[in-house]
């Protein structure tokens, strides 16, 4: 996806920190918005500094439409100069500001003049859902409320580009799906970095999914494309797919006992080479108790919708009347209909 | 006191005593004004002269104190944690040290055959100021530093990465958001430095109309040189009101954090 007037961003970072270091490259279309996820500690938030000016980068270089913003050792552009807003968990807003003046913060700091920044932010306010709270100040907004004003400081300040670490981790699930909706609308075209621990979130917002590990990228492409085949097991729990790895034997995955067969065909042609390295991908709530391979189980733990089943081989979910006699250390009977299995190439 | 938590009741007791403490001597004082000629001790020349000497100087010193204050305490909140105990330390020694130590430091430094001994400032007007500084600098330094830490970056942060320049920062976010400590900094500073004696008498002396403020008035009435002990009161109280009315002042003028 390419928008005209969008910026397009080039990132090479390598950042040394004490447990690793991160080594990624991002590359943003004009106009594209790209997920970052992975587990805490990973390295995201990293990213995210460094594309900020927060962190300086030991190696590497970010430009934006071309020009150069740092390049390691020497060069580096302050946070304020860069064209880049990064919006976080909190909001931030100004305490002593009305939810207005905040809006109009960026315009002024750019030297619109007051009359004409008051305007702009009115619309912003308008387009984030809340018109007519301009007067309010930020301790008289609910949370959501904050975070909508939130975004629409950060998009009247016209960035060039966007990063986003996880604006709706710390609001309610309706308030943040409903936000979730509005960055949906509001950040179509615009350049931006998504930081996030929710699929959910991915799938609504971005174009494309970065999975990082210990600072690297594992995996990358269109969201879907990542959440169907994941490479590794924390894409796969990102996913939430259950990941088990095997072999390719008789156009089937093997793993001890277990014999697993999918209806899928590419599936079916990584399968073919005998002893390929292979890793079958289901969803916990398709598999089935009842036939198939014996398994041992290892753990019963409730789930909102049903009772998780964790198994030496694999995990399975089922309703909770299924797993009402199921006790930790019994031996069940596993199986995932081929049409649910997909498998993946292993490393 | 909507929550009082679960503190032992008996603390009352201490607590109580405590107030009274500072509240009863106040009041013994008030006591022996002598109503009558409280008129003509606090409108005598001398009288007058001390008061206006006071606020002049103390104004004056709080405004320097202002100047050099809020950017150390802006030094001191940003540096490193090693660094801002060190510095912390340094601006505290002052508050611990008696203020004659203080004024004999400066006599050294100002005095005579001092460094600045060509300036000619001791026993001047310009000696109170120099001393009131002295006294009254930590309170405003570590009451801005406080404010500014509790705060924290992230506004400034948040205002950078909307482009604000480093100035429209430290205009428009961190010092509205210290404005509380700020003002705090300012009324204690301004009243540590009315209060001025040991420092003063030492570096400035005691010079009726150039270096002579309300408690070296004060001090002087007492001990009889000229005026009498109806003055000394007299003075008291009227220090004790233009501190009372500094404080009233503020809590009328309450900056639009946290509200």
């Amino acid at each position: 996806m390419t928008v005209p007037d969008a910026a397009e961003l080039r990132a090479r970072i390598r950042v040394r920190r004490r447990d690793f270091d991160v080594d990624a490259t991002l590359d943003v279309a004009p106009g594209e918005t790209v997920a970052i996820m992975g587990r805490s500690g990973a390295g995201k938030s990293t990213l995210l500094g460094a594309l900020a000016g927060l962190t300086p980068l030991d190696e590497g270089e970010i430009s934006v439409d071309g020009r150069v913003l740092d390049r390691a050792p020497r060069l580096r552009t302050a946070p304020m100069h860069r064209g880049i807003v990064l919006l976080g968990q909190e909001a931030r807003l100004l305490p002593h500001l009305t939810a207005r003046e905040n809006v109009a913060f960026g315009p002024r700091a750019a030297g619109v003049p007051a009359s004409v920044a008051r305007d702009t932010a009115e619309q912003w306010l308008v387009r984030v859902g809340l018109p007519g709270t301009g007067d309010r100040r930020p301790a008289q907004l609910s949370g959501g409320e904050q975070q909508r004003v939130a975004v629409a400081r950060a998009l009247a300040a016209e960035p060039r580009v966007v990063l986003l670490d996880e604006p709706l981790v710390a609001l309610d699930a309706v308030t943040a799906s409903e936000i979730r909706a509005m960055l949906r609308e509001r950040l179509a075209g615009v350049t931006t970095v998504a930081v996030t621990h929710d699929a959910i979130d991915a799938a609504a917002l971005a174009d494309r999914l970065v999975i990082v590990e210990r600072g690297r990228v594992t995996q990358q492409g269109p969201v879907r494309e990542v959440l169907s085949t994941p490479l590794t097991d924390v894409a796969a729990r990102i996913a939430g797919l259950e990941r088990l790895v095997g072999e390719a034997r008789g156009g089937a995955f093997v793993r001890g006992a277990l014999r697993l067969e999918s209806a899928d065909p590419a599936s079916r042609a990584l399968a073919a080479t005998d002893g390929a390295a292979l890793a079958a991908v289901y969803r916990a709530t398709d598999a089935r108790l009842g036939e198939g391979t014996a398994v041992r189980v290892v753990s019963v733990e409730p789930t909102p919708t049903g009772v998780r089943v964790v198994t030496d081989e694999g995990a399975v979910e089922v309703a909770p009347i299924e797993a009402a006699s199921i006790r930790r250390g019994d031996t069940v009977l596993w199986s995932v209909p081929p049409e649910r299995v997909r498998f993946v190439a292993s490393r | 006191m909507k929550d009082a938590g679960y503190i032992p009741r008996w603390l009352i007791v201490p607590a109580v005593l405590g107030l009274l403490f500072l509240l009863v001597p106040l009041t013994a004082l008030i006591a022996r004004v002598e109503w009558a000629t409280l008129g003509s001790d606090v409108t005598s020349e001398a009288a007058l002269s001390a008061l206006v000497l006071s606020l002049g100087t103390g104004a004056v010193a709080t405004a320097v104190c202002a100047v050099v204050g809020i950017p150390l305490a802006l030094l001191i909140a940003r540096s490193p944690a090693r660094t801002a105990a060190l510095l912390r330390a340094v601006v505290t020694v002052p508050l611990v040290l008696p203020p004659m130590v203080g004024g004999v430091a400066l006599l050294y430094l100002f005095g005579r055959n001092g460094w600045f001994g060509f300036l000619g400032l001791p026993f001047t007007t310009t000696a109170v100021v120099l001393a009131q500084v002295f006294v009254a600098l930590p309170f405003l330094v570590l009451a801005v530093e406080g404010a500014l830490r509790s705060t924290g970056v992230e506004f400034e942060r948040a205002a950078a990465s909307l482009g604000a320049s480093r100035a429209t920062i430290l205009r428009r976010v961190t010092l509205p958001l210290a404005a509380p400590g700020i003002v705090a900094g300012v009324v204690l500073c301004f009243a540590r430095a009315i209060g001025e004696f040991g420092a003063t008498a030492l570096f400035a002396g005691n010079r009726p109309g150039v270096t002579q403020t309300m408690p070296l008035a004060i001090y002087t009435a007492f001990n009889g040189a000229g005026v009498s002990q109806g003055t000394a009161v007299a003075l008291s109280l009227l220090l004790l009101i233009t501190a009372v009315a500094v404080l009233l002042l503020v809590r009328g003028w309450r900056p639009g954090v946290g509200r």
